[in-house]
């Protein structure tokens, strides 16, 4: 059914609207995202930019009714999901894709321990196995004591939350990890304990990983490529080095240099001016137009297509590519 | 979870001692002399009203008297029926069954009724079948029980004559054995279907909001992306989480049962507390009255207490920090 | 913050909720203008007894030849009264009490909530009952019973009101303004708590009236007044052959607590600050 060369994961051009009684806001407007065996991708972007949007809709979790998947596709080893049942979604989650979530307080079953939920994971997905010696070994792989597993998540700390999540993932033997947000509610000795952990498992396991994050360090140190979203468009894409340190678009560099935290030459800290893009409009033009600082007439014409820029496979949709002329 | 029980069960009998420091205040707020709610109005014999001002002490300081209200009751003497010539606790004690009878199997059938009734809407909820749902439990939570039994027993024990429209057995009644059995299923179906509706509506409206608002919970979107069945997801993650609120809700209906017992109990002339309470009121039989408001009472008491234990048991997370309130 | 925006166009999209206002509209214009057109004594006899429905008398006469029809007037202004001012009591009380217990927290909290907790308790319908049957009846004793043991409910709500509507951020900023706390308590928190606090209060009122009607039922309320349940107590003796006397007033009752409790309903939807949004 899929051919091992296929990527485990394709997004390519997707559209995803939230409908609530009559308000639309349009999540993901032109997202395009592939990863292949064995790779750590990263997203980076702000809130509103959609990445928590595309990993549901990479799974199939998108809210009943309200979300919906409006153009574009998605193929999981090479098969178009896109038009997927919840039924066939049902099957289809846990292996090959796993997502593990931010704030696991509330992504965890309070009144059920956590021993059992792991376990859930491990039935539904190793049939055969001894779940209890399964489930002890997930611990493990966790770096979690066994004991663990008869607790309740409200009786665990943060970082041994995000662990169980993680040990809940693995019990699905996914061929990819999807991380949403996996530390912004940890502390920042946790937040590298669980990077570390992250990493290691990677290469043990042989997984591949979508980290996303509005973290540009945590995906300095963990991806091999990135991609930049923006207003639900991804408007840049290529290796991590390339795109953080050769950004191609203006709100790439925006980006990096906020993260920078330096101050510029007047004393104050750089930041990206404007207001968060208003998405309950289809941008058929750059959407980054009203805060750039290059923009120009065919910036808010047309939306420019992934054009060529600095570095092996590094694309960015920007005008300002086509005619090579970079901004110093 | 101990130290949580035992301040609750400490807390218990506080209340408990309040309530019949409340039933005590009753019997004195007749203007007029206490003798006669103690008594009641019932002619009685002069040296029984002598016996009883002094039982009571009634002509004592007030701290006195209290305590030998309570000392009474801890004696089990609620004081005496001239109207039913039995004393107060025995009388109680008889018909209490007749109403256990009407009300358990009509409270255990509204909380499963209701249950399955707000996973069906909860599941279709905003759609055609959740409306239906909820407009019927709507209508069983505003429909007045008395009006209803007067409604039901024109169709069904008049018009149709399927039904018994009275009592709990028929006169001739076999026995022992199955017969009874089936004699009192057949008075039963009236008056327990009254007090199902309600019940029924109650429990179904807190089990849908409940599930409703487990639905869209993050670690329901975990279970999900795990690749559970939307079959597990529900009764696995959802049900077990919503039902927390719903243990207390029918918690809640058992303690007050005796004053939804009430009304039907009239109506239908069903022979257990509630109809006794009635005829006490018309007979002004104020000492089977007041026992009945403390009984009443110390069961609502008695109902959370279990309520909680079955709470705790239920919650992981009560057991941890004992909340203010329930 | 104040969501008072839009309660008015959200309520106009819940039909149910319309049909109920505008119901509970029409019978404030019966309680207010019913007399004038029903002028004199519902309660003196009109023609004679047991008559029924059509003709000159709507509805039928009762047992004492009174018109149903004007009974049923009067009626409204009996219950809408007890039904409003006792859910209005219960819950300005419990709305004062639980937001103090909620804002104050600590020993202050516990106390207060283990209080409402007793009163609780007490079972209204009996207590109510034991206290018309010892000191006589009066529509004042009925909306005071159920006002002091209803009160507690509303407290717990607008309890968890408080706590929640506290930990919101814009709190903290308006403090560090130098709001002194209980300002920020009454201008800051309680508009935000009210919703569920006014929705819970609609569905007290339905509860009173039931409350009401039953008591009357039961005889226990002074012929001096008119009340529905009063006529389906004469109803429930004429059963089989006064079949008006125990459908309309029951219908009565039932229309209006429905729509009360629907009004509650529709409000409780609108207002509940968790209401799902993606």
């Amino acid at each position: 059914m899929s051919d091992s060369a296929d990527p485990i994961l394709e997004m390519q051009a997707l559209c995803v609207t939230y409908d609530t009684h009559g308000r639309v806001v349009h999540a993901l407007q032109d997202a395009s995202v592939t990863v292949s065996a064995g790779e750590a991708v990263g997203i980076a972007g702000e809130s509103g930019s959609g990445k928590s949007t595309l990993a549901r809709a990479a799974l199939g979790l998108l809210p009943e009714r309200v979300g919906r998947i409006t153009a574009g596709r998605v193929s999981i080893a090479g098969v178009d999901v896109t038009r997927y049942t919840p039924r066939q979604w049902e099957r289809l989650r846990g292996r090959p894709l796993a997502i593990v979530f931010q704030d696991p307080l509330s992504f965890l079953n309070p009144v059920m321990r956590v021993g059992a939920q792991i376990g859930e994971s491990v039935r539904r997905h190793d049939p055969h196995a001894d779940a209890h010696a399964r489930c002890v070994e997930l611990l493990e792989l966790v770096k979690l004591d066994a004991s663990v597993a008869r607790r309740y998540p409200h009786e665990l700390s943060g970082g041994m939350r995000q662990r169980v999540m993680l040990a809940i993932a693995l019990g699905c033997r996914p061929r990819l990890l999807i991380a949403d947000e996996p530390t912004t509610a940890l502390d920042a000795t946790t937040q590298t304990e669980i990077l570390a952990l992250l990493r290691s498992l990677r290469e043990s396991l042989d997984m591949s990983l979508l980290v996303i994050s509005h973290d540009l360090g945590l995906l300095r140190w963990n991806c091999d490529r990135v991609y930049v979203m923006y207003a639900g468009h991804t408007v840049e894409h290529g290796r991590t080095e390339d795109v953080l340190q050769r950004s191609a678009h203006p709100y790439t560099r925006g980006l990096v240099e906020a993260s920078r935290m330096r101050r510029r030459a007047d004393g104050r800290f750089a930041t990206i001016g404007g207001d968060v893009p208003d998405l309950r409009q289809r941008y058929h033009f750059c959407p980054f137009v009203a805060r750039c600082a290059h923009a120009f007439a065919t910036c808010r014409e047309a939306m420019p297509p992934a054009l060529p820029a600095d570095g092996a496979d590094h694309t960015a949709r920007c005008w300002l590519l086509q005619s090579q002329t970079v901004p110093a | 979870m101990a130290r949580y029980l035992r301040s609750r069960l400490l807390w218990a009998c506080v209340m408990v001692v309040g309530i019949v420091i409340v039933g005590f205040l009753i019997t004195h707020i007749l203007p007029g002399d206490p003798v006669d709610v103690l008594v009641g109005d019932f002619p009685a014999p002069p040296d029984y009203v002598t016996q009883v001002r002094h039982e009571f002490g009634l002509d004592q300081p007030l701290s006195t008297q209290l305590g030998l209200y309570v000392a009474n009751l801890a004696r089990g003497n609620l004081g005496f029926s001239f109207l039913n010539r039995q004393p107060v606790l025995e009388l109680i004690l008889q018909r209490a069954g007749a109403t256990l009878l009407l009300m358990v199997p009509a409270l255990i059938l509204a909380s499963v009724l209701g249950v399955m009734i707000a996973v069906r809407a909860a599941r279709h909820a905003g759609r055609g079948v959740d409306s239906v749902l909820t407009g019927i439990s709507l209508v069983g939570y505003s429909v007045p029980v008395f009006w209803l039994a007067q409604i039901l027993i024109v169709v069904f024990a008049v018009k149709l004559a399927w039904l018994p429209a009275q009592g709990m057995f028929s006169i001739r009644t076999p026995g022992t054995g199955l017969g009874v059995v089936a004699d009192y299923a057949k008075h039963w179906v009236l008056p327990g279907a009254c007090i199902t509706v309600y019940y029924l509506a109650v429990v179904a409206r807190v089990a849908r909001s409940s599930m409703l608002e487990m639905l869209h919970q993050d670690f329901v979107l975990t279970a999900r992306a795990k690749g559970l069945s939307e079959r597990a997801v529900l009764w696995r993650h959802v049900l077990r989480n919503s039902l927390i609120p719903v243990i207390t809700v029918i918690g809640y209906n058992f303690g007050y049962s005796l004053t939804g017992a009430i009304l039907t109990e009239t109506v239908f002339a069903w022979p257990g507390l509630g109809s006794l309470f009635i005829t006490s009121i018309s007979n002004r039989d104020y000492p089977v009255l007041a026992g009945i408001f403390l009984l009443a009472a110390v069961a609502v008491v008695i109902a959370n207490l279990i309520t909680d234990l079955l709470y705790a048991a239920a919650d992981p997370r009560v057991r941890v920090a004992a909340p203010a309130a329930a | 913050m104040r969501p008072r925006r839009g309660i008015v166009q959200g309520l106009l999209r819940n039909g149910a909720g319309v049909a109920s206002a505008l119901f509970i509209v029409f019978l404030v214009l019966v309680a207010l203008f019913g007399p004038v057109i029903y002028s004199g004594d519902p309660l003196a006899i009109s023609d004679s007894p047991m008559l029924h429905p059509g003709g000159s008398h709507l509805l039928g006469t009762d047992d004492l030849g009174r018109d149903v029809l004007a009974e049923l007037v009067y009626g409204v202004r009996v219950s809408l009264f007890v039904g409003c001012v006792a859910a209005f009591a219960a819950t300005v009380m419990g709305t004062l009490v639980g937001a103090i217990a909620g804002y104050a927290g600590g020993w202050v909290d516990t106390t207060i909530m283990r209080i409402a907790e007793f009163f609780q308790v007490m079972p209204t319908f009996i207590l109510a009952v034991v206290i018309v049957a010892l000191l006589g009846p009066g529509l004042l004793r009925v909306v005071a019973v159920i006002a002091l043991l209803s009160w507690p409910q509303t407290a717990r709500i607008a309890r968890g009101e408080v706590l929640r509507v506290s930990q919101l951020d814009f709190v903290n900023g308006v403090r560090c303004l130098g709001v002194p706390e209980w300002r920020i308590l009454f201008r800051e928190i309680m508009p935000n708590a009210i919703g569920p606090v006014l929705a819970l209060g609609t569905l007290i009122v339905g509860y009173a009236i039931l409350l009401e009607a039953s008591l009357s039922f039961l005889g226990l309320s002074s012929p001096d007044i008119v009340s529905w349940g009063r006529i389906l107590s004469v109803g429930q003796r004429f059963l089989f052959s006064a079949w008006w006397l125990s459908v309309f007033p029951g219908l009565a009752i039932f229309a209006t607590v429905l729509a009360f409790n629907l009004l509650g309903d529709a409000l409780g939807d609108l207002l509940n600050p968790r209401r799902a949004r993606t």
